[in-house]
């Protein structure tokens, strides 16, 4: 059988598995960082945290043991630079103001959201910018190649964590993913369970959340986030197998490139994206790229991915009677969200992923784009929730 | 604060509509309200985001310390009615 009908296959139910986890988890990171600063609950990171550790500690057993060869481990990693701090500026301002992360957008609008789908809109839109107006103009992959020598790409293993602290050892994947994932696990038990004692001496009883429930599988309640979280890390090690064990390269969730797959599709029937040679072509570098579109495949397993993200997700809204077209009594809301979605598509294009593709799985890399990504994503969040607080 | 379900019965002083909205507009938009009221009035709220129900509103109604109570009017629907006390 073809080797790639099997991993799109495998890729499409784990993409049904991740929707569910998402819809049912309500697994958003905007929604995780607004309730610890304006309220200080940690309930929904606790289940981003989970999914973090757990998922860190899977690869880096995976790649100590050898089940993945490390040579295979790396052909996806994320190099990290200067590009992960200013994207990830203009990434969480993006989806702080719209309200929704890339994973937490694909919930609302399967739960009907119509904000969240003009969100979607201004996404494509603001890929669509920035493949054609400052990728070329700035020369973009002439500055993150060649600018700021500590914070630029560097080929290969240079940008893997377990080779640059440990050589080829085989213990090295396994120690760093104790370090990282060791961290989010142990923060995420101990957030658990300072939260349950809180609740605990508010009410005078001992409060306690299940991580599961037959009304949690029956769809008449949401899933706890942790259970979230673990479904999460269930999602990206199915994926990495599946991609190993067929066509014999590691690959790691994504969610923004997809997107671009879809402008590719939408723009394919009118404009020819890989012969046309753009206006702002730098002469100075004869081999760039004159458009984003040139430099990624359109056919990747995580546009499948997405999509069945997307039906996994509609499937759980509706069974658990979530399911209704929602569009909002203030019209602005949709201008606030395409707006909010240029800014996350753009920002997403500069920092080479969102927080999926960038944050957990540069994360899941051993690569520090995860934790390049971070600071200026939580910042962005922030001054977007300062923003409407001002402005509404 | 914990839920208070005699305030299911209670007439509302105001009322606020956030249907099609996510967070964190329901819960900024309903803060923001509540700061113009006055002690004791209740204000209701009209939601149709179920993850600002489960987690944002609750989340910033115990750390201002207001009862409230939440209603499920139809699937996906909620109204929260909330009491002013400080």
């Amino acid at each position: 059988m073809n080797p790639y009908f099997i991993e799109y296959s495998i890729i499409g139910i784990a993409g049904l598995i991740f929707g569910v986890a998402l819809e049912r988890g309500r697994m958003c990171f905007v929604l995780a960082t607004n309730n610890i600063f304006t309220a200080g609950d940690t309930k929904i990171l606790e289940g981003i945290l989970w999914a973090f550790g757990i998922s860190v500690l899977a690869f880096g057993i995976v790649e100590s043991l050898g089940i993945i060869p490390v040579h295979a481990a790396i052909q996806g990693v994320f190099p990290m630079g200067w590009y992960d701090l200013v994207g990830a500026l203009l990434f969480g301002f993006g989806i702080g103001i719209c309200g929704a992360c890339m994973s937490g957008l694909i919930f609302r609008a399967a739960s009907g959201f119509t904000q969240n789908w003009m969100q979607l809109f201004g996404i494509l839109a603001g890929t669509i910018f920035f493949a054609f107006i400052i990728f070329p103009m700035t020369n973009f992959l002439y500055w993150i190649l060649h600018t700021i020598p500590w914070l630029s790409i560097k080929p290969g293993i240079s940008d893997y964590i377990p080779h640059e602290w440990f050589g080829d050892a085989a213990w090295g994947p396994f120690v760093v993913a104790l370090i990282f994932g060791g961290f989010f696990l142990i923060l995420g038990l101990y957030l658990t369970k300072r939260r349950f004692k809180k609740i605990s001496n508010e009410r005078g009883e001992n409060y306690k959340e299940p991580i599961i429930t037959w009304n949690m599988l029956k769809f008449k309640e949401p899933y706890s986030p942790r259970l979230g979280g673990l479904l999460f890390a269930v999602v990206a090690i199915i994926v990495l197998f599946a991609s190993y064990y067929t066509v014999h390269k590691a690959a790691y969730l994504g969610v923004t490139t997809p997107y671009g797959s879809f402008d590719t599709y939408i723009l394919a029937p009118f404009i020819n994206l890989y012969n046309v040679v753009g206006p702002y072509k730098a002469s100075f570098l004869p081999k760039i790229s004159s458009n984003w579109f040139q430099i990624v495949p359109v056919a990747i397993p995580m546009t499948f991915l997405v999509i069945c993200t997307f039906a996994g997700a509609t499937i759980t809204a509706i069974l658990g009677g979530e399911f209704k077209w929602r569009v909002p009594r203030r019209k602005m809301m949709f201008v606030q969200n395409f707006a909010g979605g240029i800014l996350t598509g753009v920002g997403a294009r500069i920092a080479l992923g969102c927080n999926i593709g960038t944050l957990w799985s540069g994360f899941l890399m051993f690569s520090w784009a995860g934790v390049l990504f971070l600071p200026t994503l939580v910042l962005g969040m922030y001054l977007a929730l300062k923003f409407q607080e001002l402005v509404w | 604060m914990a839920e208070d379900k005699n305030l299911g019965e209670v007439k509302p002083d105001e009322k606020l509509d956030v249907t099609g909205e996510t967070c964190p507009i329901p819960e900024t938009m309903a803060h923001k309200r509540l700061k113009k009221m006055s002690v004791g009035q209740v204000l209701e709220v009209y939601t149709d985001h179920a993850a600002a129900v489960e987690n944002s509103f609750p989340s910033m109604l115990n750390k201002l310390n207001y009862p409230y109570c939440v209603t499920k009017i139809a699937p996906g629907e909620f109204i929260i009615k909330i009491k002013k006390t400080s």
